[in-house]
């Protein structure tokens, strides 16, 4: 076994050279999105439209269940729902990263941190695509388009950063113990029901506190959604991201640098 | 700059059931360490064991062995697949490995894509990818399927497309598993000339084959593999011999 300092200088090698290929992880993300798609009319615009459908669908049920202004709640609950799922979904998808990619990592030496990019590259073209709802409802209900607006931008960096460490984990984790994507599946529907998506944060007036302070997902659905709310997100919000993005890398990074070389055997 | 220096190079294989795999086993086994301080009895397959061999430019080497004797294990190791669990394998220059030539081919995908997207897998930019669909629409002789989703293609089409994408790419090393017999004979024989224009333009050559006949015209020095040891490394014709004595 190589000693630690050599083993992190070759992980932190493999993160770089995965990013200067970027033309494969591009293509690979690409034609994942082509061939879910391949036989049918519309194409990848079902991604839109079905994200659409449910959103119309629970807007209809929850705004009168839960006595909202529909032109409240409609933006709030659509803008959110499209940030959850760049957010579920990169978790939930961070589990298969290795085992997908079992072909390749079989057969070539490419870097192993590729696989993360093109989950994550995958992922960043869905919600590109369900972004034309977030333009629909922004000019439907008025939202205002101003400075907080370009919040996104770092809002984004955040959680794409974040999930390169989820990636790296799960994926990892997923490849030696199979019970694992459920679990993690289980769990995100969890998270779905104690984060503000469904309800808005302010509809809580304070209570459970912890749902909104000490819920990760909750600070990474903030500065994503705020901001295309037209609105600036809690510094806190920031603080707990920001944490939680570190904190990850220090723990992911020497696992990935020990275990990074027996993915391949496990697979 | 090619070269290929393997020191001691062993390889393990850790076979984990469903059993082992779940993350109830390794909360239990936690627990079982405690009490008996043993490893958890997990089967290991021994692939490689002490491989020491270098490799420089010019040469053409040739693996035998019979099945399960550590052929594609070391081929693996050469591509870099494999990071060796003993021992140092230092592999200097491009590889290009044609451990499995239909690697990376999205069966919906068109003929012209999957060009692209191997293209682009082997380390070439998009338009390196591209400028290459005139040439192989040429070798493969598949006009106009090549528009169409390879799952419409016979096997046939598909391995000459998928040799044709997988030969003719710029290499320093080449790793080659078995030569697939591609299509029909008029077929067979370009697909030689081809592999050869290949083998010749890379600076080093290991193919692992079972055929006699291909080693001993392709390869000057072989390597007979036994029980993940190397049991024999020198001259082709020497390694031959030396292969059917050991087979009785």
């Amino acid at each position: 076994m190589s000693a630690w300092p050599n083993l992190l200088s070759t992980a932190g090698e493999d993160l770089l050279d995965a990013v200067r290929c970027w033309r494969i992880w591009c293509i690979l993300a690409t034609n994942d999105i082509k061939q879910r798609y391949r036989r049918s009319l519309l194409g990848q615009l079902w991604l839109t439209v079905s994200m659409g459908i449910t959103i119309a669908a629970i807007g209809a049920v929850y705004s009168v269940l839960l006595n909202q202004d529909p032109t409240a709640y409609l933006p709030s609950l659509g803008v959110g729902l499209v940030c959850w799922t760049l957010i579920s979904s990169v978790v939930i998808d961070g589990c298969s990263t290795f085992v997908q990619s079992a072909e390749y990592m079989g057969q070539t030496r490419l870097p192993r941190s590729l696989f993360v990019l093109r989950v994550l590259f995958r992922n960043l073209i869905v919600f590109g695509h369900n972004f034309i709802i977030v333009v629909i409802l922004m000019v439907a209900f008025a939202i205002p388009v101003n400075w907080a607006t370009l919040l996104i931008v770092p809002g984004l960096m955040l959680t794409l950063i974040t999930a390169m460490w989820v990636g790296l984990l799960l994926g990892t984790l997923s490849v030696r113990f199979g019970d694992l994507p459920p679990i993690v599946a289980s769990f995100i529907q969890i998270a779905f029901l104690v984060t503000p998506i469904i309800y808005t944060p302010e509809s809580l007036n304070g209570r459970l506190w912890a749902v909104t302070h000490l819920n990760p997902f909750a600070s990474f659905l903030a500065i994503l959604r705020e901001p295309l709310l037209g609105q600036i997100p809690d510094a806190t919000h920031y603080i707990m991201a920001v944490l939680f993005m570190i904190g990850g890398f220090v723990i992911t990074f020497p696992f990935f640098a020990r275990f990074r070389t027996r993915i391949v055997y496990w697979l | 700059m090619a070269a290929i220096d393997l020191v001691q190079v062993g390889v393990d294989y850790p076979i984990y059931d469903s059993r082992a795999r779940s993350l109830k086993q390794a909360i239990t086994d936690l627990g079982g360490r405690l009490s008996r301080k043993g490893d958890g009895g997990r089967i290991v397959v021994e692939a490689l064991r002490n491989v020491t061999l270098s490799l420089r430019p010019g040469e053409r080497v040739g693996l035998i062995g019979r099945n399960g004797a550590g052929k594609s294990t070391l081929l693996k190791v050469l591509a870099g697949v494999y990071e060796p669990a003993f021992g140092r394998a230092e592999i200097t220059g491009r590889v290009a490995s044609m451990l499995n030539v239909t690697m990376g081919m999205d069966f919906e995908a068109t003929g012209y894509e999957n060009i692209v997207i191997r293209g682009v897998l082997l380390g070439m930019t998009f338009a390196e990818a591209r400028s290459r669909i005139p040439e192989i629409r040429e070798f493969t002789e598949l006009g106009e399927y090549l528009s169409l989703p390879m799952r419409s293609y016979s096997s046939g089409m598909v391995l000459r497309l998928a040799f044709a994408v997988a030969t003719g790419a710029e290499s320093d090393i080449l790793l080659v598993d078995e030569i697939i017999g591609a299509g029909d004979t008029g077929f067979a024989r370009k697909a030689r000339e081809r592999l050869e224009t290949t083998v010749e333009r890379a600076k080093i050559m290991v193919i692992a084959s079972h055929d006699e006949g291909v080693v001993a015209s392709m390869c000057t020095r072989a390597i007979v593999l036994s029980a993940g040891r190397i049991a024999f490394d020198g001259p082709t014709k020497d390694a031959l011999a030396f292969y059917k004595s050991s087979l009785g």
